[in-house]
């Protein structure tokens, strides 16, 4: 017997996916003239009240973004609010993505010793987060800046500060907030009452991130330990032996490898992006599978959490394309451009 | 000819009339010599001026994935990246040919576009770094096709108004002076037999 604020939670999802942009809807903002056109056609419903407080005039796609980003965290937000018991555990890791970004974000510009500022950040109310951003920029160096993440569940990532700076590149301390990350929300997966619905999901992300990382670093040529230092565990249908012989893989045999893999069936997107070359159509190919197989899994478990997930994906989707229209739109790149990238 | 009016014809000028033109053509020679290196050299460059297609679709190639990547990740973001490769040294090298500087430019400390985690920013590294590499390639060839196309010209020119102009006139001349000089040989002679004749 499901509860009756979960059966709220799902109501909830559903109702507030009827707010998102629709595929013809970003058609339509592809097509739109320029910046200014753009921001007209995107003033509706949560966008309108805090794009009405900007100027239009000197309006720009930074500070788009910035709303887009504000309103990807409210609606994040709006649904571990009502989230019972415990899924909002499990919601509570799952849209610490964000804020791994953020941390992401600090780390690369203090190794690299770059300036930033907290608005380049995503806004995240110190209600949920508890990382003192101000304090991390603001720290004199990376070390400084990891010892503020002591009380948190990224504590470890002050060990790959040394093979950071042996490989000369933040990947290390990237892939473990990447790895803490997925570890958390794997977690929490056991106490969920869809439980083999998530699994599914959170495992078909974690095999697809992994793929991805594996077939676009041995597109780059990249070296064999650096690529295995990217590697996501816990693996789902993506096991050792897989992901050894893609690992093993030469570049004429990776497509073979793949097609072995359980995601045979999705060669056609990732031979197309081998044929070329390109780590942008393998991107979009993957992210084009990831959204289709959520949007199959909120069809199926239309009444679950399968559904929940969806449409965290679909408004990070949504914040995603409208910000790359928003710059489209800045740098004047033509429509058909964008629609090949939303 | 104002060269040839000007000369007064003595034996003496007459010698070093000539030892000049020998000098002259001895120069002129060279200059030919000059020449032909010169033009060889540009028609062994000309076969890599190639490279600027190629350097050119490549920069097309790279522009477009960069328009891609600053779609999804805004100019801010992408800035901030780019300046945590550092920057590309290149070394000079010069060979001289023929007097010209050649350059040569080798890239001695490269970009490490490996140090991104996002495969897509590491892609987009990676095609401007080759790209670069193509626009380097490119700078030196038609730098040092440009340098010696500007020395082909002047020497050609040099050649040309030896050729048509100077030793032309220095022939002239001399043929002017011997002609004086034999005049006044004939003068002295028949002046000498009318004295003896007499």
């Amino acid at each position: 017997m499901r509860s009756a604020s979960y059966i709220y939670l799902i109501t909830r999802a559903h109702g507030l996916s009827t707010h998102l942009f629709n595929a013809e809807d970003f058609r339509a903002l592809a097509r739109t003239r320029d910046l200014n056109s753009f921001v007209e056609s995107v003033s509706r419903g949560d966008y309108a009240e805090k794009i009405g407080l900007l100027s239009r005039e000197s309006i720009t796609a930074r500070e788009l973004n910035k709303v887009f980003s504000e309103v990807y965290v409210d609606r994040l937000l709006y649904l571990l609010k009502v989230a019972p018991e415990p899924v909002n555990k499990f919601l509570d890791a799952y849209t610490r993505r964000v804020e791994v970004d953020n941390v992401k974000r600090i780390l690369v510009a203090k190794f690299h010793g770059l300036s930033l500022a907290v608005d380049d950040l995503i806004p995240l109310p110190r209600t949920y987060s508890v990382i003192n951003y101000q304090a991390m920029i603001e720290a004199e160096s990376l070390e400084d800046a990891v010892t503020l993440l002591m009380f948190t569940k990224y504590r470890e990532v002050g060990n790959y500060i040394s093979i950071a700076r042996e490989y000369g590149s933040t990947i290390p301390l990237e892939a473990y907030l990447d790895r803490v990350y997925y570890k958390n929300v794997v977690k929490y997966i056991e106490r969920l009452p869809d439980k083999g619905v998530v699994r599914n999901i959170i495992g078909f992300e974690i095999d697809l991130r992994n793929l991805y990382f594996i077939v676009a670093y041995k597109l780059l040529g990249a070296p064999q330990e650096l690529i295995e230092e990217t590697i996501l565990r816990p693996f789902y249908r993506l096991t050792d032996e897989y992901i050894n012989n893609l690992l093993r893989a030469r570049a004429e045999t990776l497509l073979d490898s793949f097609m072995s893999t359980p995601y045979g069936w999705a060669s056609s997107y990732v031979a197309e992006a081998l044929e070329e070359g390109s780590v942008a159509d393998l991107e979009y190919g993957i992210n084009l599978i990831l959204s289709n197989f959520l949007k199959s899994m909120s069809t199926r478990n239309a009444l679950g959490l399968g559904y929940v997930i969806w449409y965290l994906n679909a408004i990070y989707f949504e914040y995603r394309n409208l910000t790359t229209i928003a710059f489209a739109k800045e740098l004047s790149i033509p429509e058909e451009e964008i629609k090949l990238v939303i | 000819m104002s060269f040839v009016s000007g000369v007064s014809a003595s034996p003496g000028v007459l010698l070093a009339l000539r030892e000049q033109l020998s000098f002259i053509v001895k120069g002129k020679e060279i200059l030919e010599m000059k020449r032909d290196r010169l033009a060889g050299e540009i028609n062994r460059l000309l076969g890599e001026v190639g490279i600027r297609s190629e350097m050119e679709s490549r920069l097309k190639e790279a522009y477009k994935l960069l328009a891609h990547v600053l779609m999804r990740k805004g100019y801010r973001d992408l800035l901030t990246l780019a300046k945590s490769v550092g920057y590309l040294d290149l070394d000079f090298d010069t060979n001289m040919v023929m007097g010209i500087n050649l350059v040569g430019l080798k890239v001695s400390k490269r970009v490490d576009y490996t140090v991104f985690y996002d495969p897509l920013i590491q892609a987009l590294a990676k095609k401007l770094n080759e790209a670069l590499d193509y626009m380097i390639k490119t700078a030196e060839v038609e730098n040092n096709i440009e340098s010696l196309a500007y020395e082909l010209m002047s020497t050609s020119r040099k050649v040309n108004s030896l050729e048509k102009i100077v030793i032309p006139q220095y022939r002239e001349t001399i043929r002017y002076v011997e002609e004086r000089l034999m005049e006044d040989a004939l003068g002295e002679f028949v002046r000498t037999k009318h004295i003896l004749g007499r």
